[in-house]
């Protein structure tokens, strides 16, 4: 095994030899920004949607963890009977697990996700923020959750790799707001869910399930 | 090539970043230029270094500044300017990376870190080379750790702010990641600084 010190005489190296940038023209990068910036229209500023879709997230969630976990978990076996009571509409599903242990915990994980995205601050509830750290420490607790799952046999199928990278990163945004949030946070939060397409994404998932009559 | 409607600034010189977020705030684009000049190459080296893709990087860096200048108004100066900014880049680089999958892509390719690292072995033996393909095989979390602490000299305490995670998190992943990195290079384990 290498010493500490030469890695470390390495990466001193490292500084100034890995994937050092090309030249690029910062002139014209400035022209495109001054432009989008500065010669827009006015934007209305990006408002974090309150997050009407997410009791169909978390319905599609549980249908996809389920049919997920179902292929890699369940014994050869006769199949353990698993019976799920998501309630359309409500903020979090009312599941009913009768599983193995990690089938249990993923049920349990993905209502507690959606409960707490659910009921996540717009961007001016930074200061309900500050005042109540459970959402940071909550956060905490599900993105180490997040982070075994993401090592588990569910991750192999890319559907659910996909969808626990995602989670991964919000929660881990969410988990950050535990110092000094910021309006801007909430922003940056929703935008991560936006710009991944979380939406359509689970409910083309949700739809392929459905279909497949499970 | 567009001529830029305002001419490039010396970065080191004129007001202060605290000054010119002022400045911006209400409107002057000579001090959203000067700021623009000030911090884009540092921005464009670290999210370059992120997705090691030229033309990626460049959509990058202009996306990072539209952002930053966009929110402006939220900048309370609570954290300096550029912690700020570098945030706005990290996080702007990995949403985009994720959104275009490439990191899946690598991560696929590092799966099997060993069966990689032994093509490599024999495919380059240059030390110096071998270093750039283990960093580049390391997980997203180690890898955006060796990043942001070995490469671009960040504390543990910034990283944590710029990756949501924890200190001690940003800690452990840092010596996971020498760990991985000291294995891939375990065929010069004889090698010192002397050479």
């Amino acid at each position: 095994m290498m010493k500490d010190e030469s890695l470390d005489h390495l990466m001193r190296d490292a500084k100034d030899t890995y994937r050092v940038p090309p030249t690029a023209d910062f002139d014209a990068m400035w022209t495109a920004i001054e432009r989008e910036h500065f010669d827009a229209p006015a934007q209305p500023v990006l408002a974090p949607r309150r997050r009407a879709w997410m009791p169909a997230l978390g319905i599609a969630a549980t249908l996809l963890f389920g049919f997920g976990l179902g292929r890699f978990t369940t014994p050869a076996t006769p199949d353990v009977p698993i019976v799920t009571d998501a309630a359309a509409g409500t903020a979090a599903p009312t599941v009913t697990v009768v599983g193995d242990p990690l089938t249990r915990t993923t049920y349990e994980y993905i209502a507690r996700t959606v409960a707490l995205l659910d009921s996540l601050p717009n961007s001016g509830g930074a200061g309900k923020l500050k005042r109540d750290q459970r959402f940071a420490a909550q956060a905490t607790q599900l993105l180490g959750t997040t982070r075994l799952l993401l090592d588990s046999p569910a991750a192999t199928d890319p559907r659910l790799r996909d969808l626990l990278e995602d989670l991964e990163l919000v929660l881990a945004q969410v988990a950050s707001l535990r110092t000094a949030p910021r309006a801007e946070d909430l922003t940056f939060i929703a935008e991560a869910v936006n710009e991944r397409d979380v939406v359509p994404r689970l409910r083309a998932v949700s739809a392929s399930i459905t279909a497949s009559g499970y | 090539m567009t001529t830029p409607a305002i001419a490039r600034q010396a970065p080191e010189t004129g007001p202060d970043d605290p000054t010119l977020v002022t400045q911006t705030k209400a409107g002057d684009r000579i001090a959203a230029r000067t700021l623009y000049d000030r911090h884009s190459k540092r921005v464009h080296r670290l999210v370059f270094r992120i997705c090691g893709d030229e033309e990626l990087a460049c959509d990058l860096v202009q996306d990072v500044f539209v952002r930053a200048f966009g929110q402006l108004a939220a900048f309370r100066g609570e954290a300096a300017f550029t912690t700020w900014l570098h945030r706005i880049a990290v996080t702007t680089a990995l949403n985009q990376m994720r959104k275009v999958k490439r990191i899946r892509e690598r991560e696929e390719v590092l799966e099997d870190a060993d069966a990689h690292a032994a093509q490599r072995r024999e495919a380059d033996p240059d030390l110096r080379t071998r270093l750039h393909a283990a960093i580049d095989a390391l997980p997203e979390g180690l890898r955006m750790t060796v990043l942001l602490h070995d490469l671009e000299g960040y504390t543990h305490a910034e990283i944590g702010t710029m990756l949501g995670v924890a200190e001690g998190t940003s800690k452990a992943r840092l010596f996971e990641a020498r760990g991985k990195l000291r294995e891939s290079l375990r065929d010069f384990a004889d090698y010192s600084e002397e050479g």
